[in-house]
């Protein structure tokens, strides 16, 4: 990956909602504001960075590095990859901005937002960051960011799941330190490289597995994933969109560099690795489910069920091959836009009713029918019917699974499926059906939410099918022009 | 006339999207649905042609894309099937009008069986596995909310038990699926087959085995049977019983026929299998049948036991097999339909469900009782009617296949069939009221309301009509697809 031409774009965008953040602490408690220019420094940095696609999309790989971070400098990569990925942050970021607009946080909104916006910056920066150094000074602000939006209710309960957010967020940035040094010590490089760069030394294993725990730990591997429920439990629900629609992404991204643009593919077979990791996937993806069968709380539920869907993307990720890393990276998509449509719902519904409980939804349906009707697709696409999101990702995940010979595996997918039908499907139908709930019919009324929030639920419960209706799903062309250039 | 497989699909599915958006008087809802549900039939009727022909009908634009294209296109097993779909939708319809002139949430109640309409047709009319699989999941998630359309406790747990089988169902096709294409690269119809032996492959034709078998409601995979056709309204449970179920023959045929080799079905025995369970399915529907007292129970026991028939018919693997298999799948959807309309028409007037309180009913309700007669002699097997000829074209395909033992089978189940229908008819006529089912004298004969007497008149009489027509172009047909087959 030799250095290309001068490019600015991925400077500029994060630079540009860096600047935004610090408008946005400087304007104060404006509300309408700020959040106008939050969304005007997330849709400008979309556009900048839009504007890399004619290069990126030829398959082009562009670096710059600045003298300016010992010992090889800052730099930033676009490829093909990163750009995509940085489109989807955005656009999601957006959406969620929007909702946050109207959200009623009731107070510290410029705290919140500042947060929110500054975490947008550096989850970009994650992605388009060229190196290891670089993508850990992104990734560290990013995860220290995100404890204002946990501790935001400043109760108890959510100052309990800070600590607990903070002390793993800390334990990973170590591991992520030593497997730093280890690298630099044995490959005296940090920069992604094709095939990866690092040698099978005695020490590689310890740097594999520390890079691991800090990505593990974002993306709710297990047994790094105990920070999920309680702070989706206490944050706002926004401010857990946010973590699964994008920060968690982040994590799984850092996985994919890793295995592929530092390690490499052949190490990872070679020193059986990827088998570690599949199995990792695998009980991150059943346990994960079955914590969100058991879970009573909406929030919480969701959060199990972020978890044993991050848990899609990193089996895709060890299978090693073409049809399950296209099937990994489409969950990336897929699971932004079903999870994100999900936790807005969720937020629209705590907001209005106050209602937490799973047990008190009955009925909710006939009180906000716009909302539970995007959850309810949201749901679906879950379980994976076709020919939503999901079943796309389910689809190419089986391919891999049989292309490394594993049959088996495809079992392990459909049982998570089936539990996602089993905690997803009853609380749709509660909230339409049941003998308590045929006199509601009558007294129908419309959701009563804000229009930016109902737009922002409608935007991803729209991204959960659209993609699928024309005769070419354009984002899977993408997908598997990304897994072409990652493997071949 | 290559777009009518597309219109035949998408006309009552538009249908119901203009009713839920702007139809808010009965009348217009009532219309609509007529209307969508009759126009969709027309397209699959003046299909009809074409299958005469041996023509394939459609055109090569693919739509969506998750990842796989559907194709929308028609041959003649797929107008064979939709043509009895599509009519037996537009008769529930005609009959719901009354049936549920007082029932809850109408608009919601035709929207579904419109769409239920597009997605069974849309099961028959695109051109591979994957068209299939789509309008199955469909076609699942609207038969659920058809189910527990009464929303008390009984129809939700009942609900309840269909969704999640049949969601394992989908998985299990799923599953098959991804390894057919895994193997072949495709997944479209070519007859005579196209994937290879294999171990794969053979998990992959038990994986449709049980999927398509769940649908189907083929032991031991019908629990979820006796529940969800009972819990339903009684034009929907003619419809599950009728038509929902045959969607899973319907795959069988086609994962049999149009995607598996003979030889990648020889190596693990799968017609072997396919014919035990067949038999088995035959058993214990009609032995399960007996012991209900609920009479939709009863009748949907009885589904159990005729669906048997048409696995029966498709295990043989033979020409006449495969010819009794898909009239029976017509004589079938007739005679339940008629069933069910009777038993629907039977609680709407007097709030009986019981086999036990239908003493002297005959009396009351002439014309649905005959109808019901009718239909029982039908599924017993009687010449002339519809039933007979199937049973004639499964009989004689086991004796030629050299399994005579399949015949006994076949007579004994008939004979379990007219043990269980007959004492219904014949108290219904000549039974003496038990004092607390007396019936009043203020009411009069057949009281009741037109749309649901004709629609079940007409089915009745559909029951034996064809035998008096020449030729018997229902049989034809059948015949005319085995052949292309074999």
């Amino acid at each position: 990956m030799e250095a290309g031409v001068f490019i600015w774009q991925p400077q500029a965008a994060v630079g540009l909602l860096l600047v935004a953040t610090l408008l946005v602490w400087l304007r104060g408690e404006k509300a309408r504001g700020s959040s106008c220019l939050t969304l005007f420094a997330l849709a400008g940095a979309f556009t900048i960075l839009a504007t890399l696609f004619p290069w990126v999309g030829a398959g082009e790989i562009l670096r710059q590095t600045y003298p300016i971070l010992p010992p090889f400098g800052f730099s930033f990569q676009a490829d093909l990859l990163s750009v995509s990925l940085a489109l989807l942050f955005l656009f999601s970021g957006f959406v969620i901005a929007l909702y946050i607009a109207a959200y009623p946080l009731k107070h510290d909104e410029r705290r919140f937002k500042t947060a929110f916006l500054f975490i947008m910056a550096c989850a970009s920066g994650v992605v388009l960051a060229g190196d290891l150094l670089s993508l850990f000074l992104f990734f560290e602000a990013m995860s220290l960011a995100f404890f204002l939006l946990i501790i935001h209710n400043r109760t108890r309960e959510a100052v309990a799941a800070t600590y607990k957010f903070i002390y793993l967020t800390v334990g990973g940035s170590m591991c992520y330190f030593i497997a730093l040094a280890i690298v630099f010590v044995q490959a005296n490089s940090f920069a992604w490289t094709a095939g990866g760069f690092m040698s099978a030394a005695s020490l590689s294993a310890l740097a594999f597995w520390g890079f691991v725990a800090a990505f593990g730990m974002k993306a709710g591997m297990v047994p790094l994933h105990f920070w999920l429920a309680a702070a989706y439990g206490q944050a706002p629900p926004p401010a857990a969109a946010l973590s699964s629609v994008i920060m968690m992404k982040t994590g799984a991204y850092g996985m994919a560099r890793i295995f592929h643009h530092v390690f490499g593919l052949e190490m990872l077979s070679r020193q059986g690795w990827d088998i570690l990791i599949l199995i990792l996937a695998l009980f991150t993806i059943l346990y994960g489910s079955f914590c969100a069968f058991a879970e009573r709380d909406l929030l919480r539920r969701l959060a199990y069920s972020s978890m044993a869907q991050l848990g899609y993307i990193l089996f895709g990720l060890a299978l090693l091959n073409y049809a399950a890393l296209v099937g990994g990276f489409f969950h990336f998509l897929a699971h932004g836009m079903m999870k994100g449509t999900m936790l807005l719902c969720a937020g629209a519904i705590v907001s209005k009713t106050g209602k937490r409980k799973i047990a008190d939804l009955a009925g909710i349906a006939w009180q906000m029918p716009l909302t539970m009707a995007c959850f309810s697709l949201a749901a679906l696409t879950a379980v994976g019917l076709p020919p939503m999101n999901v079943f796309v990702v389910k689809w190419y995940l089986s391919l891999g699974a049989l292309s490394a010979g594993q049959p088996l595996l495809i079992l392990f997918l459909l049982a998570s499926s089936l539990l996602n039908a089993a905690y997803y499907l009853p609380i749709v139908f509660r909230a339409y059906f049941g003998a308590e709930n045929r006199d509601l019919h009558a007294s129908l009324v419309w959701d009563r939410l804000p229009w930016p929030m109902t737009v922002g639920m409608l935007l991803f419960a729209a991204g959960c099918i659209v993609f699928s209706l024309g005769p070419v799903n354009l984002p899977l062309e993408l997908t598997k022009r990304i897994a072409t250039g990652f493997l071949y | 006339m290559e777009y009518l497989p597309l219109f035949s699909v998408t006309i009552p599915l538009l249908a119901a999207g203009i009713m839920l958006l702007c139809c808010r008087s009965e009348l217009a809802i009532k219309l609509l649905a007529l209307l969508g549900s009759a126009l969709s039939f027309a397209a699959s009727a003046g299909m009809l042609p074409a299958l005469a022909a041996g023509q394939i009908l459609g055109t090569r634009q693919g739509y969506l894309s998750f990842p796989l294209h559907i194709y929308f296109q028609a041959d003649g097993v797929s107008i064979f099937f939709a043509v009895i779909f599509s009519f037996c939708f537009f008769l529930a319809i005609i009959y719901s009008f009354s049936y549920m002139s007082h029932g809850h949430a109408k608009l919601r109640y035709y929207a579904l069986l419109l769409v239920a309409q597009s997605a069974i047709l849309g099961v028959v009319m695109t051109s591979s596995l994957v068209g299939l699989f789509l309008f199955f999941e469909l076609l699942a998630v609207v038969s659920y909310l058809l189910v527990i359309h009464e929303e008390d406790a009984v129809a939700m747990s009942a609900g309840a038990k269909y969704l999640f089988m049949t969601i394992v169902a989908g998985f299990a096709i799923f599953f098959g699926l991804v390894v057919t294409y895994f193997l072949a690269g495709r997944l479209d119809y070519q007859v005579g087959g196209y994937v290879a032996a294999s171990p794969l492959a053979g998990a992959a034709l038990f994986a449709f085995l049980i999927g398509c078998g769940l649908k189907a409601g083929m032991f031991p995979l019908h629990i979820w049977l006796a529940d969800a056709h009972p819990a339903a309204p009684a034009p929907v449970s003619a419809l599950l019983s009728g038509c929902m179920i045959k969607t899973g023959a319907y795959g069988l045929i086609r994962v049999m026929h149009y995607v598996y080799t003979p030889q990648a079905m020889q190596a693990v025995s799968y017609d072997q299998v396919l014919l035990w369970l067949a038999v088995a399915t035959i058993f214990l529907g009609s032995a399960l049948a007996l012991q209900q007292d609920h009479l939709k129970r009863r009748l949907a026991y009885s589904s159990v036991a005729q669906i048997g028939y048409v696995l029966l018919g498709i295990a043989l693997m033979s020409e006449q097999a495969l010819q009794g298999a898909l009239f029976h799948v017509f004589s079938h959807a007739l005679m339940k339909g008629t069933l069910f309309f009777c038993a629907g028409a039977i609680v709407t007037q007097t709030r009986k469900q019981y086999v036990s309180q239908l003493q002297g009913i005959g009396r009351q309700l002439p014309v649905i009782m005959y109808s019901f007669a009718l239909a029982a002699v039908t599924i017993v097997g009687i010449p002339p009617f519809n039933a007979f000829f199937s049973k004639w074209h499964l009989a004689a395909a086991s004796l030629a296949a050299g399994q005579g033992s399949l015949v006994a089978v076949l007579v004994i189940s008939s004979l379990l069939n007219a043990l269980y229908y007959f004492p219904i008819v014949v108290n219904a006529f000549f039974g003496n009221e038990a004092e607390e089912n007396k019936f009043g004298t203020d009411r009069l004969p057949d009281e009741i309301p037109r749309s649901m007497l004709w629609s079940t008149a007409l089915l009745a009489l559909l029951c034996v009509l064809f035998a008096f027509v020449q030729p018997h172009w229902p049989m034809e047909l059948a015949r005319r697809i085995a052949a292309g087959i074999f």
